[in-house]
């Protein structure tokens, strides 16, 4: 095959994914050198429900040049300081998960290690205590930080957003559109591979027109229509570990005041959020519909609104898992057409720039190396895997067995790799995470102190400083905490006095 | 040496007889000259919401006694005080801080508060409180020790607010350890021959002699009323509130990190942050107010409902003579003051440190008496007339109890040192004042007294100059202020054992 240099790109799919993608290429790769085309259709929904970030979010803006204020005004966005996760553990109780960090490392040894020295000395104040976030979304607080050096005297914010995914598509679509993508209407009808090669050459619509690339993204969903329906790569399944497989969605109105956070409430077959927009709430009800019927999840969904439904309850189907590898031939998935991890911890967003980022860094100019190919679907895959095994951790390590579909999650076999952090986990108190993964020392500690395992000991090196210097380390952090809590404003005045959707807008 | 002194006995209780004992225990313990001290217990005074408020110096008692004090702390429920505010003393003044902590820095050997008078004079508008790193600190609910500061800038130092049952069950729980012998009242009979008590004897029948009998039973005067005559001083003239409503309240949170003092119509009310509640001590007077009137007044001022409210009359008065032959009489049995300033238990441990410094070393008491007596009287005096000037200096006019509280005649002490003040705002102090140039000076400005001349020697520093320092000083305490650790994460993680 002759080597052709790349210049046509083509996505298919306008949801989250799509213009995403459209956005990031037409700002790096730019529109002078390249021609980016995006095919969406009108008649084809897009999943996005409301969704919910994770603060590598920042990454994407930053590439993008994105002015925060505007991009909030525009999604009816709000701030997102971690998830509370309610009745996980078990009833009545709730933990939460924060971004940013717990406390300040200190020679090298993590903070929690400190904590958990303390409070085996009789020190009583809760892990939480010692985060600013966690703090701060109790108090329904939220302000931006500067950039101070010294995070003991005062703590940095660091936050994510909620927001309303068919505004966001629709503001990277003009962003896209500003920068020169050429967006194309029209229902896909056929994929045309080179003969010879099995490369995606073209793709004909429905209204006869003809899109010709030299290469293609996928971020057509679910249904995976280049990677899977025509390039007939696989997916593994993996609903043995992670069982939900329907989402059940419906926004309602605002209620009470405006939270900071996420909250996910755990029910009989699965688990509700409700993620607070400046207009509405968005909610779902994520279950597996082998322990109940779609007609009773959405019965109960509807009854646990905390305002009145703006919309009839909207099924959506999944499953759990992956494509066996993401990149193949001249085409790429991003987005659900790669991989769904389901939504609890707000990941689909962040694997989508995890996507796009491996994607530019390894764009190729004429030929498709298989080094680059593998390189990409290797570290897809650990990405992947990462926050599988977080998610799972969720499920597997709780008191409830009040349902089959919790006796089943409690008891079911989990990859050899989380069995492992759970043991170390409960010996010392620490996950022995990798620098490259996305969830820190931090979070597994939040998620398995929340999910109930209490390490019985912590690590050696954190005996080092004398108890005064350890309690004077503490007192310093807490008053850290205590100074930004204090120069923070209500999360709703914060946005009413920055960034104010103009009015209501429905996405 | 065959007369000195083999052994002593504590009658009283309470904070003066637990705290007398174990300090002469723990005094004794490594000396050479074994002192057997004894304590004969009399029934406690305190009820529920009683708590000790008291000064600085009292964390070099808790040295002296061998008391850990974040122990203390913890077992009385206590919380540091860096000061008190005073609120509504004077019209519409806003309130004052006078903070453990000195103002400013004395350039070229002048107080500071000299170059604040005079930048005052020349339209200076921040207040001299603003100059204390205490006072800062305090009022932005800091926790601060003079050791964590990297110079010596400020000099800032804490009292304590106690619950008083925890916190003497505490001291009685060291001082048996530390073998202090306890034996329990009442008392039966007391022997005197020749003016020197012989023996006493209790109600269960034990006799027990000693050379030398400390009365810390209270306004009983267990002993010492044995042994005096016209031995009185009245101070009723002076201080007019003769009663005193105790209570407990709700917690603050954030706990306020000092003592808050709020004048009302007939009195004052003070708020006496514990770990776990609020103390609320209220005095007033009873020519011109009802209890029911005034805890109502009181609520509504402060914002707290006051429960179960135990009333209780106090008198004003100190003892002209404190050591009498072989008895000695301390605290509370030698002197009532006001619980203002939180100065009552000051002269427990004025007394202790006088008792060590004069120990008899025979059975001659004369001479040791004698400068006991002087120097007691010379400590009393000057936080009486500290307490005073706090009525005095009201400027709450047209209300009967303040008018009146502002017509009494001076003690002469207080009379001249306010004279000197207003003439040139300086402080003549003596050797037995426990407040100091700064207290004197933050309480006659803070109650609105500017002297008429400032010390001249202030104009060695050119005006442009000394816009410059303040400046500087200003920044530094901002500085450190927002560096230091919250009052809260200090109770958070040393004081929630």
């Amino acid at each position: 095959m002759q080597k052709k240099s790349i210049k046509r790109i083509v996505i298919v799919g306008g949801g989250t994914g799509g213009w995403m993608t459209a956005a990031a290429l037409s700002k790096t790769l730019g529109c002078q050198n390249y021609d980016i085309t995006l095919v969406e259709s009108e008649q084809i929904g897009t999943v996005g429900v409301g969704e919910a970030t994770i603060p590598s979010i920042f990454l994407f803006n930053n590439v993008l040049g994105i002015n925060e204020d505007e991009f909030v005004k525009e999604t009816n966005a709000t701030f997102k300081l971690g998830i509370e996760f309610v009745n996980w553990r078990k009833h009545d109780h709730s933990y939460f998960h924060p971004f940013g960090f717990m406390g300040v490392d200190m020679d090298g040894v993590a903070f929690t290690q400190y904590w958990l020295r303390w409070r085996k000395a009789g020190g009583n104040s809760e892990h939480t205590k010692f985060n600013l976030e966690s703090q701060a979304a109790q108090a329904r607080k939220f302000s931006r930080s500067g950039h101070e050096a010294d995070p003991v005297s005062m703590p940095r914010v660091n936050y994510a957003f909620h927001f309303d995914a068919g505004l966001y598509a629709a503001f990277l679509r003009r962003y896209s559109e500003t920068r020169g993508v050429k967006r194309v209407e029209g229902l896909i009808e056929q994929v045309i591979q080179d003969p010879e090669t099995g490369y995606i050459d073209n793709l004909s619509l429905k209204n006869g027109k003809k899109i010709a690339g030299d290469f293609f993204i996928d971020c057509s969903g679910f249904r995976g229509l280049l990677i899977g329906q025509t390039l007939g790569v696989g997916y593994q399944d993996w609903s043995h570990w992670l069982p939900v497989n329907k989402a059940v969605a419906v926004p309602c109105e605002s209620h009470g005041e405006l939270l900071p956070y996420t909250r996910s409430t755990a029910q009989e077959y699965g688990w509700q959020w409700r993620i607070p927009l400046q207009h509405r709430t968005g909610n779902g009800y994520v279950y597996c519909d082998k322990f109940i019927a779609d007609s009773v999840a959405a019965d109960a969904l509807m009854s646990r609104l905390d305002g009145k439904a703006l919309a009839d309850p909207r099924t959506l189907q999944f499953t759990t898992g992956m494509r066996n590898h993401c990149w193949e031939k001249n085409c790429v998935a991003i987005g659900l057409s790669s991989g769904f991890l389901e939504p609890l911890e707000s990941t689909s967003i962040h694997l989508i720039q995890v996507a796009i980022g491996k994607l530019l860094g390894k764009f190729p100019r004429d030929e498709m190396s298989p080094v680059l190919i593998n390189t990409f679907n290797q570290e897809m895959k650990t990405e992947y895997d990462n926050v599988k095994d977080f998610l799972i951790a969720h499920y597997k390590v709780t008191d409830r067995e009040d349902t089959e579909f919790w006796r089943y999650v409690k008891n079911m076999s989990i990859p050899d790799s989380l069995q492992e952090r759970l043991d170390i986990f409960k010996l010392r108190g620490e996950a022995l995470v990798k620098q490259t993964e996305l969830f820190k020392e931090a979070s597994w500690f939040a998620i398995l102190m929340g999910q109930g395992i209490d390490p019985t000991g912590y690590h050696p090196l954190a005996d080092a400083i004398s108890d005064d210097e350890l309690k004077f380390r503490l007192t310093k952090i807490r008053s850290g905490i205590q100074n930004r809590l204090s120069s923070m404003q209500l999360h709703a005045d914060f946005i009413q006095n920055n960034c104010k959707a103009v009015m209501a807008k429905n996405g | 040496m065959s007369s000195a002194i083999k052994k002593v006995v504590v009658v009283g209780r309470d904070a003066d007889a637990w705290i007398t004992a174990l300090f002469l225990k723990q005094a004794f313990l490594s000396s050479s000259q074994l002192v057997d001290v004894c304590l004969v217990e009399l029934s406690s005074d305190l009820a529920f919401h009683d708590f000790y408020s008291v000064l600085p110096g009292h964390q070099f008692l808790h040295k002296i006694l061998g008391a850990n004090e974040l122990v203390l702390l913890n077992r009385a429920k206590g919380l540091y005080s860096f000061g008190h505010r005073y609120s509504n003393w004077s019209g519409n003044k806003p309130p004052f801080m006078l903070a453990y902590d000195r103002y400013g820095a004395d350039f070229k050997g002048i107080d500071f508060w000299q170059y604040w008078l005079k930048a005052l004079a020349h339209g200076l508008q921040v207040p001299l409180e603003d100059f204390s790193l205490g006072a800062v600190a305090a009022k932005a609910g800091r926790y601060v020790t003079s050791g964590s500061l990297d110079d010596d800038f400020s000099e800032v130092s804490y009292g304590y607010n106690l619950d008083a049952i925890s916190y003497i069950k505490s001291i009685a729980k060291i001082a048996i350890k530390t073998g202090v012998r306890h034996s329990s009242g009442p008392l039966q009979d007391v022997e005197v021959e020749d003016d020197i008590i012989k023996c006493i004897s209790l109600a269960n029948g034990q006799k027990i002699e000693a050379d030398f009998f400390i009365d810390a039973s209270g306004t009983d005067a267990a002993l010492i009323r044995h042994l005096e005559q016209d031995n009185q001083e009245s101070w009723s003239k002076y201080f007019l509130c003769d009663q005193q409503l105790l209570s407990s309240a709700r917690v603050l949170t954030p706990h306020p990190a000092f003592t808050q003092i709020s004048a009302f119509n007939n009195g004052w009310a003070g708020i006496y942050p514990l770990k776990d509640n609020t103390r609320v001590a209220i005095s007033y007077s009873s020519r011109f107010a009802e209890s029911s009137e005034i805890l109502d007044r009181v609520s509504i001022m402060t914002g707290l409902k006051l429960e179960a409210p135990i009333l209780t009359t106090h008198s004003y008065g100190v003892r002209k003579k404190h050591w009498l032959g072989n008895c000695l009489a301390i605290g509370n049995t030698a002197v009532s003051v006001d619980i203002l300033d939180s100065a009552h238990l000051h002269f427990l441990q004025v007394g202790l440190s006088l008792l060590r410094n004069l120990f008899p070393n025979s059975k001659n008491f004369v001479s040791e008496a004698k400068l006991y007596n002087d120097k007691l009287t010379k400590h009393v005096q000057g936080v009486r007339d500290y307490q005073l000037a706090h009525y005095y200096l009201n400027k709450r006019y047209g209300e009967s109890f303040w008018d009146l509280q502002r017509s009494i005649e001076l003690p002469e002490s207080l009379r001249s040192r306010l004279d000197l003040f207003q003439q040139r705002g300086m402080i003549a102090l003596i050797e037995e004042d426990v407040f100091q140039g700064s207290d004197w000076a933050g309480l006659f400005i803070g109650h609105g007294v500017i002297p008429k001349y400032y010390n001249p020697l202030v104009h060695q520093i050119p005006d442009a100059e000394l816009m410059v320092k303040f400046q500087q000083i200003l920044a530094h305490i901002h500085k450190e202020v927002t560096r230091i650790p919250t009052l809260e994460s200090q109770i958070e993680i040393n004081l929630s054992n």
